[in-house]
């Protein structure tokens, strides 16, 4: 474990139960991001990468290992407790923005300070408009999700994240609902976030946008892979799949 | 039309893929329509339905009215009666009867019979004639002519077991015998089922003279000629009154100082016109019942629509019009609406046993029916469609809307559908709860008039306090003396019963059909002129058993003893509202007061005693005519009741009573026991009748308003489940979710709360004149009700709060 490590996970395991089948979607995962960092975590579809988000996230727990979070085991924590920590630790941004739509921007945007304790309204709001300055949307602060592009609803989803001044950011294949141009400058923006320190964790499948990134992960079959080895696999798998196509 | 059957069709597959839903929303629409086809059944069986006579709009009560002493009811005399059959030319016809009580004693018990004396014009007054035999004839009628009777199809069947060759036979009543000459038809009633058979009204000569203007112990129903009018009528019996008043000059002061005349109102309203605003009040409240039930059934709908949504897409998309997307859901709503009226059917008839049972008795028993009759099924029929109509709008709007295009694309989860729905739901929510306040408000303010009314002291004990009537019209008890003997006699002996506190006796017993006998009096040393208006009072004539049974407490002088008998000087003993009435300020023992006037020939009566006074008919009516008492050995009446004190059960009581008067008379029955409480509870009907509807009805518009509150936010917590997870991902605990679904939920039920207060204030005026004891206003029950419906609205939310704050995030997300 780093001296700076923020994101400490060891033997990270998630099985989940469907009837009478056993699906190992996590096997033992290994990570360490350390506080500043832009990491990317890649790999094929089915392969554990957004299962791995969740449970970064807090949104879903481990079946076994060990997580700590900037110093904390997170792993044991109830419901409420691991509330808190995404609310100051943690700033998400979706696939979808994931906004609400009967909330304006600024609403949108301050949504996440209105669960903390002891901020006041003022604050509340300077730190809201300081969170659209950075992402370019403090014009438009009245305005409702279903008025914004695709691209300014992400931006708006950003600011959201950073609110909270959170340890990490959390984004969950952040260009999938956009075209290419909204998809480079939001990946330009998260860019900047990290230059400016932010530590940033992001999942794609598309190794364009991967590229943005410092560190690769590459995950296959819930495991963690090297960039060699995940195209070995890849390549056995789809000679497997050929034979049984000549088979049949 | 096919094409609608085949719709009808589609809806009962629908709702056979449905069952659930389907018993949900019919079993609601039942207790609205339910509620509706019983209120109106009363309606139409006391206020549209026509009397079961011919021409039964030309039928009409006449009465005698004394407005300027507070007497707008007073019955007839015979020369009233006389007057108006020969001089009122609006008239077709005039008939007098009253009621009277005649002994049977044919089998082991002696019998009382309930017989109307009757004029023979009584049957063709009502058009009617005998099933069998004849009806009386202006021979039966007059002096010194054989008794004969007729008698109703009910005590023939029971006494004759129908036997046609009963016409001709003797049947001896109180020792005379009558010659049966007719059977009634069994649908016959008048004036109510009690009646057993129908004997002559003999008038004899000093009955027909002046000297009998003032006895008004008998009724009189008319027939209007075609075309003849109240109005008319009136005008009529207002000139018949000045021309008595210009023949017999004594009388004129009288006449113009009570400002007696003769009045007519329509038999239907007569027996039922009083009822008319509660009846009203009743609709009212069910037709709140029915728009709560409708509003939730929409709500349903409006969750089916939405998921159903696609479906009408796709229908739309392949040439269906907008009129036949409605057709269909318009069959779908009337199928369930058609069967949840079929439910409230058999609710109608639950809620007409209650009413039957304790308001309609008053109104002449079997004069009026409450039977769900082809009026009232119409009448479902016409509120079930409308009810389908109703509820069939809104889900139109979302399935049927101006956005196919958008229902084909997502599936119904569009932002402008959801929008729309989401405020129809929140809206339709606040319209239940709002009408849930007002007619809990109402239910309210009735049960509480109710509780003060219950808490209303009679003026005497009722507690173990039994009466039990009975009628000395034989022979043998044409002497008063031979009354007050039988009344000693039969007292002493039930004071002998183990168990029995106290007895005594009474005539005019309080909560009975007798308590209004009352009359004029005097006041020795008054000196009146010609406008004064007499005093006027119940007159009672008791024993000195009387006020220790009954514990009306005596509060000045004494009680009348055995020593006051024929011979000794006459006494009375009047009520606190007499003393206070015209002895303010002055003792007034000693004073002396006499029936009828002061003129020469009165006999006056020295006041020796003062005691409580009694409510008379109603607990809630203040008492307003003061009360004399009499002793039964100075003054008779051949009617009365025993008053008995005892603790025990009322089947061992009265064997124990008929046993001592089998000693007494063998041949002389007592009828009509029940307790004094019972005869308070009886007068209470009336009441106790629309608030226990009420009641029922706010029960249920409690359980339909929970069951919206719930609904409502378990679809908006399912249609935010996405925003919930998402607000759960940035830091929202289980508590802030909590929090937010509750606050939604406060706001709703906050609004609904506020209109349904100022809807209840608005509404409050109407409700007043059916409260006794407390204000429309009263702020107590408004409190209640808007706690206790806070209460049920906080529990109803608490179930989805609950559930969205557990939703899994993760999945939420999934979703969204």
């Amino acid at each position: 474990m780093s001296s700076n490590a923020l994101i400490t996970m060891r033997d990270i395991k998630k099985v989940f139960y469907t009837d009478e089948v056993e699906t190992h979607a996590l096997s033992g995962i290994h990570v360490d991001i350390s506080q500043g960092e832009y990491v990317a975590i890649s790999g094929p579809s089915g392969c554990g990468k957004s299962t791995l988000l969740s449970i970064l996230g807090l949104l879903d727990s481990p079946t076994g290992g060990e997580y700590v979070l900037n110093g904390t085991p997170v792993q044991s924590l109830d419901a409420n407790q691991r509330a808190r920590i995404r609310n100051r630790e943690i700033g998400f941004i979706f696939q979808a923005f994931n906004l609400i739509g009967d909330l304006s921007v600024f609403e949108n945007v301050e949504l996440p300070l209105t669960y903390r304790d002891n901020m006041n309204k003022g604050e509340r709001r300077d730190r809201a408009m300081e969170a659209l300055e950075r992402v370019g949307m403090a014009h438009r602060v009245k305005h409702f999700p279903g008025q914004l592009s695709g691209g300014q609803q992400q931006r708006v989803a950003v600011a959201r994240a950073l609110v909270g001044k959170p340890s990490i950011l959390l984004a969950d294949e952040p260009t999938g609902n956009l075209d290419s141009k909204n998809g480079e400058a939001v990946m330009t923006l998260l860019d900047e976030l990290h230059k400016s320190g932010s530590t940033i964790c992001m999942v794609t499948h598309d190794m364009r946008y991967a590229e943005f990134a410092a560190r690769k992960i590459f995950m296959f079959d819930g495991r963690v892979v090297d960039e060699e080895t995940l195209h070995r696999l890849r390549t056995e798998e789809d000679q497997r799949l050929r034979q049984s196509l000549a088979i049949a | 039309m096919r094409q609608f059957f085949s719709d009808l069709m589609h809806a009962a597959r629908q709702w056979r893929a449905r069952p659930g839903l389907w018993l949900a929303i019919v079993v609601t629409l039942a207790l609205g329509i339910g509620a509706n086809t019983a209120v109106f059944s009363v309606i139409n069986g006391l206020l549209l339905r026509p009397l079961p006579f011919a021409d039964a709009d030309r039928l009409v009560m006449v009465y005698n009215t004394y407005p300027k002493n507070d007497l707008e009811f007073a019955g007839t005399s015979i020369p009233d009666y006389l007057d108006r059959r020969e001089g009122a030319p609006s008239l077709e016809d005039l008939a007098m009867f009253n009621q009277i009580s005649l002994n049977l004693t044919t089998g082991q018990v002696p019998e009382q019979l309930s017989a109307a004396r009757v004029t023979p014009s009584f049957f063709s007054v009502l058009q009617v004639s005998a099933a069998y035999g004849r009806v009386l004839d202006d021979a039966d009628a007059e002096d010194g002519a054989a008794p004969v009777a007729v008698l109703s199809h009910g005590l023939w069947q029971r006494l004759y077991g129908g036997d046609r060759s009963v016409l001709g036979r003797e049947l001896v009543l109180s020792g005379r015998n009558y010659q049966i000459v007719g059977v009634m038809p069994e649908a016959f009633a008048f004036p109510d089922r009690q009646r057993d058979l129908f004997v002559p009204f003999v008038f004899t000569a000093a009955q027909k003279s002046d000297e009998e203007r003032g006895n008004e112990y008998s009724m009189s129903i008319g027939r209007l000629k075609p075309g003849a009018t109240l109005a008319g009528l009136n005008a009529e019996m207002d000139l018949l009154v000045q021309r008595v008043g210009a023949r017999l000059p004594d009388y004129l002061p009288f006449i113009e100082s009570s400002g007696f005349t003769g009045r007519a109102e329509h038999l239907q309203e007569f027996f039922v016109g009083d009822l008319r605003g509660l009846l009203g009040l009743l609709q009212a409240a069910t037709l709140f019942v029915l728009l709560i039930a409708a509003a939730n059934v929409a709500n349903l709908l409006l969750a089916q629509g939405l998921a159903r949504r696609r479906e009408f897409s796709v229908r739309a998309a392949m040439g269906a019009g907008r009129a036949q997307l409605f057709r269909q859901l318009i069959a779908e709503s009337l199928l369930a609406s058609i069967a949840g009226a079929g439910l409230g059917l058999l609710i109608a008839q639950g809620c007409l046993a209650l009413m039957d049972g304790q308001l309609l008795q008053r109104m002449g028993g079997s004069l009026f029916h409450t039977a769900i009759d082809a009026g009232v099924l119409g009448f479902t029929l016409l509120v079930s469609v409308l009810v389908a109509l109703l509820i069939s709008i809104l889900p139109a709007i979302v399935v049927a809307g101006p956005s196919l295009v958008e229902g084909l694309k997502d599936g119904g989860h569009g932002t402008t559908s959801s929008r729309f729905t989401r405020l129809s739901r929140s809206t339709l929510v606040v319209v239940q709860l709002a009408l849930s306040v007002a007619l809990l408000i109402g239910a309210g303010l009735m049960l509480r008039s109710f509780d003060r009314l219950s808490g209303v002291g009679p003026g005497f004990d009722p507690a173990h306090l039994y009466s039990a009537a009975y009628a000395l019209n034989g022979d043998q008890y044409a002497d008063p003396a031979a009354r007050a003997q039988f009344i000693e006699n039969s007292l002493n002996g039930i004071r002998q019963i183990p168990g029995v506190a106290a007895a005594g006796m009474i005539s005019g017993l309080p909560f009975s059909p007798m308590a209004d006998s009352s009359g004029t009096f005097a006041i020795r040393g008054e000196v009146y002129d010609a406008t004064h208006v007499p005093p006027h009072a119940f007159q009672r004539i008791i024993d000195e058993g009387f006020f220790p049974t009954s514990r009306v407490p005596l509060l000045l002088g004494r009680n009348f003893t055995v020593a006051d008998s024929a011979d000794a000087s006459r006494v009375v003993i009047i009520d606190k509202l007499l003393a206070d009435k015209h002895f303010a300020g002055q003792d007034p023992l000693g004073k002396q007061l006499s029936r009828g006037g002061g003129g020469d020939d009165a006999q006056w009566m020295t006041i020796v005693g003062v005691v409580g006074t009694v409510k008379a008919t109603e607990l809630g009516a203040e008492v307003r005519k003061e009360t004399m008492y009499v002793p039964m050995r100075q003054t008779s009446f051949p009617v009365g009741s025993l008053l008995v004190r005892a603790e025990m059960p009322r089947d061992v009581l009265t064997t124990k009573i008929r046993a001592v008067l089998k000693r007494v008379d063998p041949g002389q029955p007592i009828f009509d026991v029940r307790t004094m409480q019972e005869r308070i509870d009886a007068s209470l009907g009336p009441q106790r009748a629309p608030m226990q509807l009420l009641l029922v009805f706010a029960g249920v518009a409690l359980v339909l308003a929970a069951v919206g509150i719930y609904a409502v936010l378990a679809f908006l917590v399912g249609q935010r489940a996405g925003e919930i997870g998402v607000r759960m991902a940035i830091g929202a605990g289980r508590g802030d979710i909590l929090r937010l679904v509750l606050r939604q939920s406060a706001g709703l039920v906050g609004l609904g709360l506020v209109i349904g207060v100022v809807a209840a204030l608005l509404l409050a005026r109407v409700l007043s004149s059916q409260l006794y004891g407390i204000s429309a206003y009263d702020p107590l029950t408004y409190v209640a009700v808007v706690i206790l419906l806070a209460v049920v609205a906080a529990a109803a939310s608490l179930l989805p709060a609950r559930r969205a704050s557990h939703i899994d995030p993760l999945r939420a997300l999934r979703q969204e």
